[in-house]
């Protein structure tokens, strides 16, 4: 055997927490480790999950394209009035519907991972990092083809679409940051009791109608105060104005959610890790 | 520096919950003392737990190779994640120096619908390789996994030794420091088993550290330098390979008797006595004198002789009835002689049990057991796997050889 030092690992029942530095200096170390492991997982999950389909892609707009297809025959038949100015209702509700998809998709992806990747989890030794990393890329991955569909249906149907569109992916990326900050602080709960995921359904979909997806922000009521302090509105605002022009944006409401996300983005990712072999002793079936 | 042991385990306790609901509560009770720092230290069971593993402690040095051996839920598979660091300990301090690859998930992060070329690249980012190690290596791996038929077909069409034989091949290549095995190696045929263990022995021989996990004592006599010897969590016996081993087929043996026995017995007949030698070199001749003891005739009786390896398996059965032997049992004692000519069993512990059943309607009834052991003395050099021991006598032809040379 050669003459180099060894790393040496200790287990002990003591909280890495005591000591910080350690904690995060390990933790960084292994946010490297991960970027290789993440890419190779997302191109597995990604490969694989077009694989067995005959039509591919297409499978990833449906959704969005069904919703915003419902909501337009809608308000078309003026069931419901909805006026969008400049912009044709039919990209206002489609722009609205997959950036609503991005955050659901950012939202449900650690939980996705870790349950997805569970006999993995519980045999192998590796940077818990890599399941996030690996969530975040296949959310950007299919938010990208959604994204080039929404500029070909706005250029279409002549959308007044400007040059600040391409700034479009900030927002993006803070609602990616958002939804997995959100995602990966109920993750471990969510491994352990399901009742986090049943909620979370029952809270996010009725959670649609109180953020300007299909319709703009509402001007009165209950509604309108809600509107107000959801944190998507701002998002949603600032996505549509760089897209379409169109709208209010609320800077300062974008800068407190960017900036309590990173904040508790770091808190997630030191949670994340803390409870993962507290979650694999009670993964295992 | 140098003496350091590889693996480190002192005073090791893990406790478990064998409730799933109290199980899932006392696990946000676990996150909640993880993140305000008290952490998992635990000297008292919950309600419903058990300790999985209560005190253990023993080393592992650089190239030695320690067998674990106990029976099933002993803890010796908690002991390997705990060593691997995947669950936290409740007491004790585990210290492992130098990288550990884990032969217990052989195909982690496999996914059924792309190829087996697509499969390895994932396994081995899975196992720590980076993309550049992965491209030099692809090619032994391949090589070692024997499907270079099948690389390009998706994994869900493999058969299960196949995988085995994938995961195992991208596992090896990786260059751990230590070495943790599970039973794995009894997946896929003998062949590729016996070309696993070749590897391992390499590893060893290179200075690696080998933790091997087995139930078959067989395995560790012929891969392991020392052996722990778990039961219900605890360190039961630890030394020489031969010693303990030794002692834990003894126990098999008996247990295995003992559960057969408790569940059979009708009382009107019993095996009182079974007379044979204590061991026998292997081929030898074997008699077996049973005595049994009667309240009533039978007039159709059936005895049945079967021998059992330590891994259960049965090596060889023998009836009354299919030997076409006329039997009768009177009240009172009686006894009975068989003779074996020639036992060739491979050296080991062997128990056999005496069945006496009885003709019921159309179905036999099972009048009372009795068990017996046997050892087969190791007298030359091992063989290296099988059940039968045989020397076969070999003829070569120098016409045939050289022909066979000429065409190769």
């Amino acid at each position: 055997m050669d003459e180099r030092e060894l790393p040496t690992r200790v287990y002990t029942p003591e909280s890495p927490i005591r000591h910080p530095l350690a904690l995060a200096r390990e933790a960084f170390h292994d946010l490297k480790v991960a970027r290789g492991l993440a890419w190779r997982l997302a191109v597995r999950d990604i490969s694989a999950q077009y694989r067995q389909t005959f039509l591919g892609y297409f499978w990833t707009l449906l959704p969005s394209l069904m919703i915003a297809f419902v909501w337009v025959a809608l308000n078309r038949s003026s069931v419901i009035n909805i006026t969008t100015g400049a912009v044709p209702y039919a990209v206002f509700a489609l722009s609205g519907t997959i950036f609503w998809s991005l955050f659901l998709d950012s939202l449900n992806a650690p939980l996705n991972q870790l349950s997805g990747n569970k006999t993995m989890i519980v045999r192998v030794q590796f940077p818990p990092e890599a399941l996030l990393l690996s969530g975040v890329i296949q959310v950007a991955f299919t938010f990208a083809i959604k994204l080039a569909l929404l500029l070909v249906v706005a250029a279409a149907l002549s959308a007044p679409l400007q040059w600040t569109a391409v700034l479009v992916v900030i927002p993006a990326a803070v609602f990616i940051a958002f939804g997995m900050v959100v995602g990966t602080l109920l993750a471990p709960f969510g491994v352990l009791y399901r009742d986090v995921q049943q909620g979370l359904l029952a809270i996010v979909t009725p959670l649609m109608f109180l953020t300007p997806v299909i319709y703009p922000t509402a001007p009165i009521g209950i509604a309108a105060t809600i509107m107000r302090y959801n944190p998507l509105t701002p998002l949603f605002g600032l996505m549509r104005y760089l897209l379409l022009g169109t709208g209010s944006t609320h800077i300062t409401g974008c800068a407190i959610v960017f900036g309590s996300t990173i904040a508790a983005a770091a808190s997630g990712w030191f949670l994340f890790r803390l409870v993962m072999p507290l979650l694999i002793e009670r993964m295992e079936a | 520096m140098r003496t350091e042991p590889a693996i480190g385990v002192e005073g090791i306790s893990k406790r478990y919950c064998r409730s799933l609901k109290k199980s899932l509560w006392y696990g946000i009770w676990d996150i909640g003392n993880e993140l305000s720092g008290r952490g998992q230290q635990a000297d008292r069971l919950r309600p419903a737990e058990f300790w999985a593993l209560k005190d253990v402690s023993f080393d592992v040095a650089r190239g030695e190779s320690v067998g674990l051996i106990g029976h099933n839920g002993a803890g010796k598979t908690t002991l390997l994640k705990l060593i691997n660091g995947l669950v936290k300990p409740s007491a004790g301090k585990i210290t492992v120096r130098g990288s550990v690859r884990a032969l217990i998930a052989l195909g982690a992060g496999f996914n059924p619908v792309l190829t087996g070329r697509e499969n390895i690249r994932v396994a081995s980012a899975v196992l720590g390789f980076s993309e550049q190690e992965t491209r030099d290596q692809f090619d032994a791996i391949i090589e070692f996994s024997e499907l270079e038929e099948f690389i390009d077909a998706p994994v869900q069409s493999y058969s299960s030794g196949m995988l085995a034989r994938l995961g195992f091949a991208v596992a090896v290549h990786t260059r751990p420091d230590i070495l943790l095995v599970d039973e794995v190696l009894a997946v896929g045929d003998l062949r590729f088993g016996m070309k696993c263990f070749q590897k391992i022995g390499a590893f060893r021989a290179e200075g690696g550290a080998i933790l091997l996990v087995s139930h078959n004592p067989y395995t560790i006599r012929t891969n392991c330098d020392r052996v722990v010897w778990l039961e219900h969590g605890k360190v039961r016996e630890i030394g020489d390979v031969s010693e303990v081993c030794d002692a834990y087929e003894l126990e098999m043996g008996r247990e295995a008797g003992l559960s057969l026995q408790q569940r059979h017995s009708d009382g009107t007949i019993r095996v009182s006595h079974i007379d044979c030698p204590n061991e026998i070199g292997s081929g030898d001749g074997l008699n077996i004198r049973v005595t049994l003891e009667s309240e009533r005739t039978l007039t159709d009786p059936i005895i049945q002789v079967s021998f059992t390896d330590v891994g259960g398996q049965h090596v060889a059965v023998n009836d009354s009835l299919t030997d076409g032997v006329d039997l009768r049992i009177l009240r009172g004692e009686n006894s009975f002689e068989l003779s074996y000519p020639s036992l060739p069993l491979r050296p080991g512990i062997y128990t056999f049990n005496v069945a006496v059943s009885e003709q019921f309607m159309t179905n036999l009834r099972l009048m009372d057991l009795g068990v017996g052991r046997i050892e087969v003395r190791r007298e030359r050099d091992d063989h290296p796997a099988g059940v039968l021991a045989l020397v076969p006598r070999w003829h070569t032809e120098p016409a045939v050889m050289a022909r066979d040379e000429a065409a190769g």
